[in-house]
């Protein structure tokens, strides 16, 4: 009995692997330089940002951003108006048809709540995109030091 | 200057030659003559009069405003007295601005990206900055005290500079430097309990030694740029004195 179990169990986890995989090469939207910004010690939430790149002729919308390491993740979006600097929160963020949308420093970014541990730079977490189709991308975030060099060129990380 | 006159006089005395040796000829020629003298004063009256103008430009140049967005001058902004604890607990008030050139910054450590942003730029503006100028230092004021108690400020500020200066202590405390510089935030509490976001002011002030807010920089913020404007600000205004 054990033995068979562990076998369901297999076939369980090999299926849900080749989902996983299916949906990132069949996704429209193409995810890259992913980074969460390291933070001084026992400082949260957390930022990450990204590139979202929509290849498809349709708008795709993001509805949630997850993360095993993470209590929660809101989208966010950084304004300054008359000289004062807020954070809106995002229900969502749509990507227009073959659109690319950035996540940078100073705009939208992930708001990752109740980090589990210390995130220091070289650190990786990951980071679960949903969209409104109901497809869903895992990706792995590397934590990285903020350089000024990218907060303003609005590049990232190599 | 001299040329000219000699070329002048030349065309005049000799009409064909202006080739440098015969220019040399020409003084030998001259030093005998009548022209030497007047020559001479002339010359001096131009080189003064030249020296006069340049050091007319120059202090002109001097009471110049520099064009800065948010220079405040002449309409400074005189600090008073106020009390708040440094991220050592120790009292920080109107005495350790006096004395000092300070950029402040007005934020909170639960700020996950414009306050790092800005942070990081006055890290990079003041290495660059802090090997000319040992007046200079850098003061985060965090508008959320309750969160940020000064321990944590210690960390927060170190983890960009280690000579950074974190200002809390109680919430009377950060207003009684908030509050007479009309320096506007507001707790967005009725968000969640633990996790709620501040709306705060996104500028870098700028306080001279005699405790004046002289600008306010208003975002984005560039390292290169604050190190140029702080650069013509202090150069003006230690100009003035
Ligand atoms: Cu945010």
């Amino acid at each position: 009995m054990p033995r068979i179990k562990s076998l369901y169990y297999t076939v369980f986890l090999v299926l849900c692997l080749s989902i996983q995989v299916a949906l990132a090469d069949d996704l429209p939207i193409k995810i890259t330089n992913v980074w969460i910004s390291e933070a001084p010690p026992a400082v949260s939430p957390l930022a990450a940002y990204a590139s979202l790149q929509n290849q498809s002729s349709y708008e795709m919308t993001l509805v949630a951003v997850s993360s095993p390491d993470f209590s929660n993740i809101e989208i966010h979006l950084s304004l300054v108006a008359d000289g004062m600097a807020r954070m809106e929160k995002q229900p969502a963020m749509t990507i227009p048809a073959e659109a690319t949308i950035e996540l940078s420093p100073g705009g939208y970014h992930l708001m990752l709540f109740n980090p589990g541990k210390q995130f220091v730079a070289g650190d990786k977490a990951m980071l679960v995109f949903t969209f409104a189709d109901g497809s869903a991308v895992s990706i792995e975030a590397s934590v990285m030091k903020r350089n000024t060099a990218h907060q303003h060129k609005h590049h990232h990380p190599e | 200057m001299d040329s000219l006159i000699l070329g002048k006089l030349n065309l005049r005395q000799y009409k064909t030659h202006n080739d440098l040796r015969y220019n040399a000829g020409m003084i030998k020629q001259l030093s005998s003559s009548k022209f030497l003298i007047p020559l001479m004063i002339i010359i001096a009256l131009l080189a003064t009069g030249a020296g006069f103008y340049i050091s007319l430009k120059q202090s002109q140049q001097n009471n110049q405003v520099p064009a800065i967005a948010g220079f405040y001058w002449p309409n400074t902004k005189q600090l008073h007295a106020f009390n708040s604890l440094d991220q050592n607990n120790q009292a920080f008030g109107l005495e350790q601005m006096q004395g000092k050139w300070s950029f402040v910054f007005f934020g909170y450590t639960h700020c996950p990206d414009i306050c790092p942003v800005t942070m990081s730029v006055m890290a990079d503006a003041y290495k660059t900055l802090a090997p000319t100028n040992d007046d200079l230092q850098i003061v985060f004021v965090t508008v959320d005290p309750e969160r940020d108690t000064t321990e944590k400020l210690a960390d927060y500020v170190a983890y960009f500079n280690d000579r950074f200066i974190g200002l809390g202590g109680t919430a009377e405390m950060v207003e009684s430097l908030t509050k007479q510089l009309g320096i506007a935030y507001y707790l967005n509490k009725e968000d969640s309990s633990t996790n709620y976001m501040v709306d705060h002011s996104a500028s870098i002030f700028i306080f001279d030694p005699k405790a004046r807010m002289v600008a306010k920089l208003a975002p984005p913020h560039q390292a290169s740029q604050i190190t140029d404007e702080f650069t013509t600000i202090k150069t003006f205004i230690n100009a003035q004195n």
